[in-house]
């Protein structure tokens, strides 16, 4: 019910994104770029840690390996701020946006909520990773990263400019980064900065094309659907990009040759069942708490623990990049306390509802 | 007979851990079923009641000692809060003493896959087991706390929070 009261799609006025022509806005772009890619985490995390043990293996795995990818978005935009001279920003309150949220890009034609696993989570899921090409008229993270290497390009033909200084911050190489996504690797010019940034759209929305045919068959692999463009390129399995990897688990089955946009997914069944979910409540927040101590000091855990990870994270991107090692520990601890949240009824909720996690950056003062 | 309500107040008694904290197991159910499966309907009533009285007696005496006079030191009722205690912590029901089966056990209640012989309650209780935190552990290979974690200190959850930034 969120979604479809929420979501539906409305032209923004200035919806045209603004062409980068300074350094410092190519900076605030990729900023907002790292912004974008961890606003993803809450959504997908959510619905992920609701399914119960043992069940959906599909779908949880599904989502887990579209979680890891982002979290490669996200370190590659890091390490393009960071070759540029740029300092990311993690560890502040508004780094992490309230939900229910617009995205900080630009895409405000829908809203993403914190849901558990249900079609309602997959439909905004798939509005987050919308290939351009269907969304006529909207921005899309896509475009949202094709304005950004337009102004790299832009900004390396500027004579006097030195866009890639010497003696910037340490980036995120492969050695700190394992388990996923793709294969880091590090940002020195032009080529290899847009090279990050291609993984990303190509990861989510697959790759762009200038003739767009909906009824074309999909360019598939024989074992696993339609070529994401992962494999060779980034060292990862064939996947499919992220928009339909979510889209098999919408309509529960999968993607196989001869398969189009149009004519959608006819392949084996995928079993779901959205009965094995925690119930937990739309976009959680403190003041379901209130009065419940019990579930307020588990929320304020949690809390303390995700602002860990971002101090940790920020410290990784800003000369430290060795803090990933333990950050990776933090996020296993993050997991953690947010499933056990989502096993707990709220008392007394005449929906039924269970906890979850606020994801809120906790200021130094308020410990 | 709802006695989910009961079984965690006792539980959060019998562990010391917040009534919130076992139900985020997610496995308090199963053990609330392996127990009335095995335990005769009337004792667990009795120890329900038992713990009922106990905290409406509103005593000077600690909760705690009443507990262990009126539940833990009774030959009925004390076999079976110890063996709630050790499934919240091990994750194993533990066969009854075979004084208690003599005097009081009874043949299977329900689901004739819990018998009251020593098994591990499911493969996720397994891993719930409170046993783990309680240590600062976890449940080797099956609940991963990330690389290079076991070179860290041990932490307890009232200090999550570590000083790295």
């Amino acid at each position: 019910m969120y979604i479809n009261e929420e979501c539906k799609p409305i032209k923004v006025a200035g919806n045209k994104l603004c062409p980068i022509t300074t350094i410092d806005e190519l900076h605030h772009n990729l900023q907002l770029a790292i912004e974008l890619e961890f606003a993803t985490l809450p959504t997908y995390l959510s619905a992920l840690y609701s399914i119960k043990e043992n069940t959906n293996v599909c779908a949880y795995s599904v989502i887990g390996s579209v979680v890891m990818e982002e979290m490669f978005h996200l370190t590659n935009a890091a390490n393009v701020l960071i070759a540029t001279g740029g300092k990311p920003a993690l560890n502040n309150p508004e780094f992490i946006p309230s939900f229910p949220t617009k995205l900080p890009d630009k895409e405000e034609w829908f809203t993403v909520n914190l849901l558990k696993f249900s079609p309602e989570a997959l439909s905004t899921f798939k509005y987050i990773e919308e290939p351009a090409e269907l969304a006529h008229g909207f921005i899309t993270i896509g475009e949202f990263y094709e304005n950004i290497i337009h102004g790299l390009v832009h900004l390396n033909e500027q004579s006097g400019l030195d866009l890639f200084p010497s003696g910037t911050c340490p980036q995120i190489e492969h050695k700190y980064y394992y388990g996923g996504g793709g294969i880091i690797s590090r940002v020195t010019d032009l080529d290899s900065a847009i090279f990050a940034l291609n993984a990303i759209v190509v990861q989510g929305e697959g790759i762009p094309t200038a003739k767009w045919d909906p009824d074309k068959p999909l360019p598939l692999d024989e074992t696993t659907g339609i070529w994401s463009g992962d494999d060779p390129l980034f060292m990862q399995p064939r996947e499919l990009a992220h928009y339909y990897r979510f889209d098999e688990l919408a309509q529960g089955r999968r993607y196989v040759c001869g398969d189009t946009h149009n004519s959608g997914p006819t392949g084996p069944e995928i079993p779901i069942d959205y009965s094995a979910v925690y119930n937990m409540v739309p976009n959680p927040c403190s003041k379901y708490y209130e009065g419940r101590s019990e579930l307020q000091t588990l929320n304020q855990e949690f809390n303390l623990i995700f602002t860990e990870l971002l101090n940790q994270l920020h410290s990784a991107f800003n000369g430290k990049p060795e803090t990933l090692e333990p950050a990776v520990g933090t996020m296993f601890r993050l997991k953690y306390a947010a499933q056990e949240l989502m096993r707990i009824p709220i008392p007394d909720s005449p929906q039924g509802y269970y906890a979850g996690p606020t994801w809120e950056f906790i200021s130094e003062s308020c410990w | 007979m709802d006695w989910l309500d009961d079984f965690y107040q006792l539980s959060a008694a019998l562990t010391d851990y917040k009534v919130a904290q076992l139900q985020g197991t997610g496995v308090g159910e199963d053990y609330l079923e392996v127990l009335s499966t095995i335990i005769p309907h009337a004792i667990l009533a009795e120890l329900f009641g038992s713990y009922r009285s106990i905290v409406a007696e509103n005593s000077a005496t600690p909760t705690e000692q009443l507990i262990r006079d009126g539940i833990l030191s009774n030959a009925k009722l004390g076999p079976v809060a110890r063996n709630i205690i050790k499934m919240w912590y091990l994750s194993i029901w533990y066969q009854m003493p075979e004084d208690w089966r003599q005097l009081y056990g009874k043949p299977n209640q329900g689901d004739p896959k819990y018998q009251d012989v020593q098994f591990v309650v499911s493969r996720n209780a397994y891993i719930q087991g409170l046993v783990w935190q309680t240590l600062g552990s976890h449940p080797m290979g099956a609940k991963q706390p990330g690389y290079g974690t076991w070179g860290d200190k041990p932490s307890d959850r009232s200090s999550i929070v570590s000083t790295t930034s």
